[in-house]
């Protein structure tokens, strides 16, 4: 590098960072607001915070890789150099070679046309020219086996399509730490991957900072990803830093009320289900509407009328620990308020099943050429369950498992290959016409992306209203009843979708699948977009409307937290099998399949002490291509327990007399 | 790779029978060509005659089947007009539209290029707003109104170049000029739509965090995705120029394939148009072709399928 400066003193100091984008009307709309902090060498530096609340363009700006217009003020000191003000050729030698960066999307982060092996042998060229190709292949091929890049050699020559999520990421960290930078950036890094194979990439970054010693910035929302692996951590509040400090001091004795429900609103492994989650109410402020005061303001259970007003500074609250809430007193009762508990429901074991499934196949044609021979993609391959009256049954697993697949199916939105849906007794295929009009009123869906699955056009009164008009039974009052059923006021239906922040669209989509009285409802993915406070406010509301309504949930996520604190019963599923089936405890606190117990340990947890299996098995490999499945077992190929016997049969889901069921030949614990 | 070729093939085959049909339907459903032959005080036994002698009095199957049977064998008969072979008549004026499409294409593609990218590599504002707004009006402008002032100023005012035929170099110029100058403007926008929407692409986010040069960014790593949407246009485009360049053609007298069709049509002179909108299906059909294959060369992902 060009610059010396002393060795000791903060590698990167960010002093008063704003940054404001233009807007329509020739105004600028401030994004980032008076942002400070610092990072010391070898230190990992954690930025936490829900989506908008500028944890991303912070970074950004620091990079200078905003988008044109973008007004950035302030300072970025890096080895007490101002990068804000520093020529662009200068910063261009800083650019991946003392500062490097991980995105969040490492398929549209790649450039698709190139190869890999240029792609990452390009940064060190810029860096250090002049070397042979030679010299740059065997330098590349050392850093993809770093990253753990099985047969570097072979893969050099191959594109980003031909890689899985898990390895482009890799590639990506092959990238940024080919010139051995200070500082490493790492925005949402494993926000798009499955959670085994985040805990292969969090591995692979904490082995080469080991190995070169060097910063990092860990952008995320998951605040246990923070616990396991940031020193210190800042929380975003609506562009604005509510408060930062060591780890650990943050998480144990936190200060600022957000803070305080932000780590509430995780499901906590160890709560009694019998409770609310910990919602932060109301939504987060858009840049347009924030407060003049603090941020949080309009949120907070500890709110005084001055604080609409007056915008409290970051303070020391303890050595190293700095909050921005003049009113703060940590751990006072008041900023956690008791959490409501639900109430009881009749026991399950009496009541009658709403659902049955039985042997359940679901399988896509799939030609390899034009002349190629015809095979199938297993995506559901005999699949038994049942759900009951008042019960939810979670089914868990990694993109690919076959969950979504599976519900589509119940749907009747695909197909069946084989195998019998039964809904309240009425077998699939029975029914024809009206009856089965009829029939389908009994199971309503929510999907994952309220942005997508509520046509933008129509008003939200109308969006209620469609289902009820199709089976004649509109009325205007049934419409806000239902509005009123999901926390909305009646009012709210004379907007559009665009009008409303992500949870409250969620509660409109539920509201739409309520508006028929359903027996049963298929949440997939339900509350998977939202961030963590609102999150907690869907599920609270989901459980309350299953109380009141006596309605059956088969909830597919692959949040192992939520699914943990929504469930009854649990079906985890790997390559389109279950794999484990039980009652919620069994499955989390007495896994039996390898599979589960390698999901349930790679969750990054908040609470150390709360991890259902204390040792984290971290898996190899890759979910095989389902097209062409492992013989014998399907997870032997990544199994650490597999043997001989496992390549030759498939072990049958068979279990104990209380309903626990698994299927694997050494069954563990 | 061989399946994908093979599957185009038969693809553009079929494309072609489609064709042939069609033009053999509208021949007969487009007036009947005895009458036509014939002077207005022909008698009813002298079109009679006419028809025998052209055959047209034959069941329509009958002669649908000849049709295509000497179709695929490139012949469509003689022209009713010239009496000499149709198909000849058209090779013979192919030359002078395929020099007069492939120069007009080479010169507004080739500069359309170096423009877009010097306006990508210097990111200037004046240049992309002069050459855009250049563009724009030359594409406003029809082609027979623009050959007309360029013939105006260049040939009458000037006396620079010919007005009309075809022969040397400088005969070659205003026509080459009016249709490259609109190609010009059209590749122009679509270069510069590709590379907007190219900017906002996270690998170019990459390329910029790994401390990569603006020149290098523009040429190694959106060029060639940039060029993908480029190429289908191209392609296809190249086949509606070799196909005739209808207006210029007639505007700058060029006796190629367009301006042949023109007077075939005013005559009704069925086995040239036949021969015509056949070949230009055929050159159609074979860009395609080649579009197809050459975007499996460029990207990647399109191969894998």
């Amino acid at each position: 590098m060009t610059t010396q400066t002393p060795e000791h003193g903060p590698l990167l100091e960010v002093r008063n960072l704003s940054v404001s984008f233009p807007v329509p009307g020739g105004k600028l709309l401030r994004i980032i607001e008076d942002v400070s902090f610092s990072i010391a060498r070898h230190e990992v530096f954690s930025i936490v915070g829900e989506s908008g609340s500028g944890k991303s363009v912070t970074m950004m700006a620091v990079m200078r890789l905003l988008p044109e217009g973008a007004v950035v003020t302030g300072q970025v000191l890096y080895k007490g150099q101002d990068l804000l003000t520093m020529q662009p050729e200068t910063l261009r030698r800083i650019r991946g070679s003392g500062i490097s960066m991980v995105f969040q999307e490492p398929m549209s982060s790649l450039n698709p046309v190139l190869r890999i092996g240029p792609q990452i042998a390009e940064i060190i060229d810029i860096h250090h020219p002049g070397q042979t190709d030679a010299a740059l292949r065997a330098r590349v091929a050392e850093l993809l086996g770093l990253v753990g890049v099985p047969s570097p050699e072979k893969r050099y020559d191959q594109y980003p399509h031909e890689f899985s999520g898990g390895m482009r990421q890799r590639v990506m960290i092959a990238m940024a730490i080919a010139n051995e930078p200070d500082l490493i950036i790492a925005d949402e890094p494993t926000t798009a991957l499955d959670v085994t194979i985040q805990a292969q990439v969090m591995e692979v970054l904490r082995d080469v900072r080991a190995a070169t010693g060097s910063s990092m910035v860990l952008i995320t929302h998951d605040l246990g990803l923070v616990a396991e692996n940031a020193d210190r951590v800042a929380v975003t509040y609506g562009g604005r830093l509510a408060e930062q400090g060591q780890c650990r001091d943050v998480f144990a004795h936190p200060a600022h009320p957000y803070t305080v429900g932000l780590l509430q609103s995780v499901p906590d492994w160890r709560a009694p289900i019998d409770r609310e989650l910990a919602a932060i109410p109301g939504q987060p402020p858009n840049p347009t509407n924030r407060p003049a005061g603090c941020a949080f303001s309009t949120r907070c259970p500890i709110a005084r009328d001055s604080c609409t007003d007056i915008r409290p500074e970051l303070a020391p609250v303890a050595d190293d620990h700095m909050a921005a809430c003049p009113w703060t007193r940590p751990g006072e009762a008041a900023m956690a308020p008791p959490r409501a508990s639900l109430p009881p429901r009749p026991a399950l074991s009496q009541a009658e099943d709403v659902l049955r499934v039985d042997g359940l196949r679901t399988h896509f044609a799939l030609r390899t050429g034009w002349f190629g021979p015809r095979s199938a993609v297993k995506a559901v391959d005999g699949v038994d369950l049942q759900l009951r009256r008042g019960e939810t049954l979670g089914i868990v697993g990694e993109s690919g498992c076959g969950k979504s697949t599976l519900g589509r199916t119940i749907l009747d939105l695909i197909p069946p290959t084989e195998g019998r849906i039964s809904i309240l007794g009425a077998p699939n295929g029975s029914l024809r016409g009206r009856a089965l009009r009829q029939a389908r009123r009994r199971l309503q869906v929510v999907f994952q992306d309220p942005n997508s699955s509520l046509d933008p056009q129509m008003s939200v009164h109308e969006i209620v209203a469609e289902p009820l008009r199709i089976h004649g039974d509109y009325t205007p009052a049934r419409v806000d009843e239902l509005l009123g059923q999901v926390g909305l006021d009646a009012s709210a239906g004379v907007r559009r979708p665009s009008a409303f922040s992500g949870g409250q669209r969620q509660r409109i989509a539920i509201a739409r699948a309520l508006a028929l009285q359903p027996d049963i409802m298929l949440l997939d993915e339900a509350v998977s977009a939202l961030d963590v406070s609102i999150q907690a406010q869907i599920v609270n509301l989901l459980m309350t409307l299953q109380r009141d309504l006596g309605l059956s949930y088969l909830f597919i996520s692959h949040d192992l937290s939520v699914v943990r604190h929504i469930s009854d019963t649990v079906a985890v599923m790997y390559l389109g099998k279950i794999v484990e089936y039980g009652a919620r405890d069994d499955i989390f606190a007495r896994p039996r399949h390898p599979y589960t117990r390698a999901l349930l340990s790679a969750v990054p947890v908040l609470r150390p002490e709360d991890g259902a299996v204390s040792e984290r098995v971290v898996l190899t490999g890759d979910l095989p291509n389902p097209a062409n499945p492992p013989s014998g077992c399907v997870f032997r190929t990544r199994c650490p327990v597999a043997r001989d016997l496992c390549a030759q049969k498939m072990p049958a889901l068979t279990g104990q007399a209380d309903g626990h069921r698994f299927a694997c030949h050494f069954p563990q614990g | 790779m061989i399946g994908f070729v093979l599957k185009r093939c038969l693809q553009a085959l079929l494309t072609l029978l489609g064709v042939a049909t069609v033009a053999f339907a509208l021949s007969t459903l487009g007036g009947d060509p005895a009458t036509l032959l014939s002077s207005a005080d022909s008698t009813d036994a002298e079109i009679a005659a006419i028809r025998t002698a052209y055959g047209l009095d034959r069941p329509l199957i009958e002669r649908y089947t000849d049709f295509m049977v000497s179709a695929a064998q490139g012949d469509f008969g003689n022209s009713l007009m010239m009496n000499v072979s149709a198909t000849q008549l058209v090779l013979d004026r192919l030359p002078a539209t395929i020099e007069l499409a492939v120069t007009a294409f080479v010169l507004g593609i080739g500069l359309a290029f170096v423009l877009g990218l010097a306006i990508q590599i210097t990111q200037s504002r004046l240049l992309k707003g002069a050459a855009l707004t250049l563009a724009f009006t030359r594409q406003a402008i029809p082609v027979f109104w623009f050959g007309l002032l360029m013939m105006m100023l260049f040939s009458v005012h000037l006396q620079w170049l010919p007005t009309m035929g075809r022969g040397t170099l400088a005969h070659l110029v205003l026509p080459a000029i009016t249709l490259a100058s609109y190609e010009l403007g059209l590749y122009l926008r679509l270069i510069n739509a590709g590379f907007a929407s190219e900017e906002r692409q996270e690998y170019v986010r990459t390329a910029l965090a790994k401390g990569q040069t603006r020149t290098k960014i523009v040429l190694r790593h959106m060029l060639p995705n940039a060029l993908l949407p480029l190429i289908t246009v191209a392609g296809l485009n190249l086949g509606h120029l070799l196909g005739g360049t209808v207006v210029a053609e007639v505007v700058f007298s060029w006796p190629g394939v367009g301006r042949l069709l023109i007077q075939a049509v005013s005559q009704r002179d069925f086995p040239v148009i036949m021969a015509c909108v056949v070949l230009m299906a055929a050159i159609f059909v074979l860009m395609n072709l080649i579009v197809d294959l050459v975007y499996a060369l460029v990207d990647p992902r399109v191969r894998m399928k």
